[in-house]
């Protein structure tokens, strides 16, 4: 069965999801990019996209593609990587050496 | 459309590539076909060949088989990474198609099948007259299974097929 | 809430599922059966649960994508501890699962008709000065992911480490490539760790239910699932390689030359090793299209994890997005659980990109592959229910009018892998984006070094096949033990060997391309190129 789709206009109704962590959509990065933060590291602070508990191990690329569509620039660089890489709990690293439990 | 573009070859492009032995050797005897037309890196069949059969010059060059020197042992049916090696012989009228199998349900003697042809459509209806499990210490495990089928012409077509209940 | 559902395979023409004893899980309070091997996330989807949380934001549900503990959309509340990841998290008889809500769940649908234009929250109340303060509290209210627990949740008494480490070959990753490095090395008696994030070393191999290709030497004409087992094998016989398991990197600080790593239990340890190898793999690539946040859209790994790993159907019919190898394959993996492929789009122009013989296994069963085809939109409101795919113009734009409707319960995202590119970076390396090798990858020398003290190999080098890995990981393991003054005198021989089949192997004009990148970013000393 054939059905026609017709889209609606995006209005940040339409959900194109690009970082699952922060719920950044494709329209929020777009609308960042041509308010002029057109560099992957003021991008990912204005959308939050690549902040997330995952470090943008999905949206990281995304981001990347949709920067390099909407510039017409060579994107060549990711954004810079500290640890944590995996996340942690806080008291794994407070707590003293030796002692197992989180219990205080 | 090219064959790589629907993920089939049609026997009429099969039959230029030289894929299948002269119809009077078919008639006497087991036969390997091989589609497999790309360069890709692999060797497991002619590793297994016992007879010599099937010759690779490179890695990734596509196999060529000697037909007078295949024995129609079907271990290279059960090696084969890509699943596209097959079996054909003609026998008193009948044709015969050794297929790899690694669906459910298991394959019993005397099972009805449907046959599929190389689009994935149903051809006709056959019955398995030789399920084997093949397994050469642990490599290659798997169901190595062949299908009898009244017109010795679908042989050429027939590449899959599914259990009927 | 939900009947009774079981969603587990209990026959399969190649594996065997061993599950282990049945226990019970709670979620939300309600009892669930679940097995001993599964993860929480197997055991919850098996029952037929597809939603595991409300995403951060916009309040949508969510499911997971990876199953991999990669992606963290499958964060729930376990046993009081918030924002554990399900998916690699195994099930304990007794325990209890919560979803994580909040207030914003039942205000989402009424902030939902705001229909804010993209970006316009940042600018919300910022104005007059004096609002924002007590405009941003009750704001904070509602968004977040879970509340605190009530009070300290207790952290399994036994299991985990704490401490300090050294050993001289440290291995990242226990896939293909670290595993053949570590056996390499371990045999030529160098002291050897290797670690992996999951509850048993293998990495992606033990999901592969195909034969491999490449020469019978090496991996040939082996499951892949069988090669996995024979390399655990052979590292379990070896006394120096010490292993690893539900423990990954935390971080890698270059001044003290250590590693953090996190252990099960929540536990750490610093490691000094004289040598490193990463072989962290690859990340699934997602695809941006219009629901693609939906439960029931997945990666091609999670599906394989789902399917081949703890045995449970993602849905009963699906379709693939994606043009190579693993689209592919997948999709005669779920032929093979008994589950109807409703057709692979592909979104590449002349053909579909993996091997013709992958195609044809496929179609034979009936399966549709459509070319020049890509998603728009997934369809369903709580779980995917159908998916429209439109017919792609010459350089991808999509045709209008060719939109339709293909029925579906799961949409599997198969469009390639993109090179683990993190813990990479924390040795500074000289990164460059490649994109015939996946993605941003290091340049390295010819010995696979790509900083002083660390190698690399397998899909985060370059994403390739199982097969190339694992022959990346033997050449690793062994120009390791080089370094560390250990090998014996066939090690320059068996260099050789291994270098010529991987040049074999990637012989086939399928890599043509890569092998051109590969010349490019190898240089002759990584030392100077580093400068």
């Amino acid at each position: 069965m054939k059905r026609v789709y017709r889209g609606k206009g995006d209005l940040g109704v339409v959900k194109k999801i690009v970082c699952r962590c922060h719920d950044v959509t494709e329209s929020d990065i777009e609308a960042a990019i041509d308010a002029g933060y057109d560099d992957l590291e003021t991008l990912k602070r204005i959308t939050g996209v690549t902040t997330g508990h995952c470090q943008g191990k999905t949206c990281l690329p995304l981001t990347m593609a949709i920067l390099a569509r909407k510039t017409g620039k060579n994107v060549n660089v990711t954004t810079k990587i500290r640890p944590p890489i995996d996340p942690i709990t806080l008291g794994s690293i407070a707590r003293p050496p030796g002692k197992r439990s989180s219990k205080r | 459309m090219k064959p790589v573009q629907r993920g089939y070859y049609t026997r009429e492009e099969l039959e230029e590539l030289g894929v299948f032995p002269p119809r009077e050797e078919l008639e006497k005897k087991r036969l390997c076909v091989i589609e497999c037309v790309e360069e890709i890196p692999c060797n497991p069949c002619a590793a297994v060949c016992r007879s010599g059969a099937i010759i690779k010059e490179g890695l990734c060059k596509p196999p060529v088989v000697d037909w007078k020197a295949c024995i129609g042992c079907t271990m290279c049916v059960a090696a084969c990474p890509g699943m596209a090696i097959f079996m054909q012989w003609i026998e008193d009228g009948d044709g015969y198609v050794t297929m790899p199998y690694e669906l459910l349900p298991e394959p019993k003697i005397g099972d009805r099948v449907q046959l599929l042809n190389r689009k994935g459509e149903a051809v006709g209806e056959g019955m398995i007259v030789n399920p084997t499990y093949q397994a050469r210490g642990d490599a290659y495990p798997r169901w190595v299974v062949t299908v009898k089928m009244d017109d010795p012409d679908l042989s050429y077509e027939v590449r899959a097929f599914k259990i009927l209940e | 809430m939900i009947a009774i559902e079981d969603w587990r395979i209990y026959e399969h023409p190649i594996l065997k599922f061993d599950r282990g004893k049945e226990v019970t899980i709670y979620l939300d309070g309600k009892p669930l059966k679940a097995y001993k091997n599964e993860t929480v996330a197997a055991a919850l989807y098996a029952n037929g649960i597809r939603e595991f949380s409300k995403s951060i934001k916009y309040r949508r549900p969510r499911g997971f994508f990876c199953a991999i503990g990669r992606c963290s959309a499958c964060m729930m509340e376990v046993d009081g501890v918030p924002n554990v990841r399900t998916c690699v998290t195994l099930v304990r008889d007794g325990m209890r699962i919560k979803r994580q809500r909040t207030i914003a769940d039942w205000a989402a649908p009424f902030l939902g008709m705001m229909k804010l234009p993209p970006l316009r929250y940042m600018k919300l109340f910022t104005r007059p000065g004096f609002i924002y303060e007590p405009a941003m509290k009750i704001m904070r209210k509602f968004t977040g992911l879970g509340s605190y627990p009530e009070k300290v949740p207790e952290v399994a008494p036994s299991g985990g480490y704490q401490g300090e480490l050294s050993t001289e070959f440290l291995i990242v990753g226990g896939g293909p490539a670290g595993m053949s490095a570590a056996v390499e090395a371990g045999q030529q008696g160098v002291d050897t760790l290797i670690i992996d994030d999951k509850e048993k070393l293998g990495g992606q191999l033990l999901k592969q239910t195909h034969m491999f290709f490449s020469d019978v030497k090496y991996a040939a004409g082996k499951r892949g699932f069988k090669l996995g087992e024979e390399l655990v094998e052979k590292i379990s016989k070896l006394d120096n390689v010490k292993v690893m398991t539900q423990t990954s990197a935390v971080g890698y600080y270059p001044s003290e030359n250590t590693m953090l790593l996190k252990g099960p239990n929540d536990t750490t340890l610093k490691v000094k090793a004289k040598k490193y190898l990463i072989s962290t793999g690859a990340y699934e690539r997602s695809l941006v299209f219009e629901n693609n946040d939906l439960p029931g859209v997945y990666g091609a790994g999670g599906v394989q994890t789902l399917l081949n790993v703890y045995g449970v159907k993602p849905g009963n019919r699906g379709i693939l997005l994606g043009t190579g190898n693993v689209a592919l394959i997948v999709s005669y993996h779920l032929l093979q659980a008994g589950i109807e492929v409703a057709g692979v789009f592909a979104p590449s122009f002349r053909r579909v990109r993996g091997y013709f013989v992958h195609a044809a296994k496929i179609k034979r069963h009936g399966v549709p592959i459509v070319t020049r085809h890509t998603i728009v939109k997934a369809l369903g409101k709580n779980r995917v229910e159908g998916a429209i795919v439109t017919k792609l113009a010459d350089y991808g734009k999509p045709i209008p009018g060719t939109e339709r409707r293909v029925d579906c319960d799961f949409i599997c995202v198969g469009v390639g892998l993109n090179p683990a590119y993190d813990l990479v970076q924390l040795f500074n390396p000289k990164m460059v984006y490649v994109g015939a090798l996946g993605g941003m990858v290091p340049i390295r020398d010819r010995t696979y070094r790509f900083a002083e003290n660390a190698y690399i190999a397998g899909d985060c080098a370059s994403i390739e096949e199982a097969t190339t890995a694992v022959l990346e990981g033997k050449l690793v393991g062994l120009y390791a033990s080089q370094a560390l003054g250990h090998g014996d005198e066939t090690v320059p021989e068996k260099i050789e060997e291994y270098t010529r089949a991987l040049e074999e192997d990637r012989g086939s004009p399928f890599s043509t391309r890569l092998r051109e990148a590969l010349r490019d970013i190898t240089v002759e000393k990584i030392e100077e190129a580093l400068k």
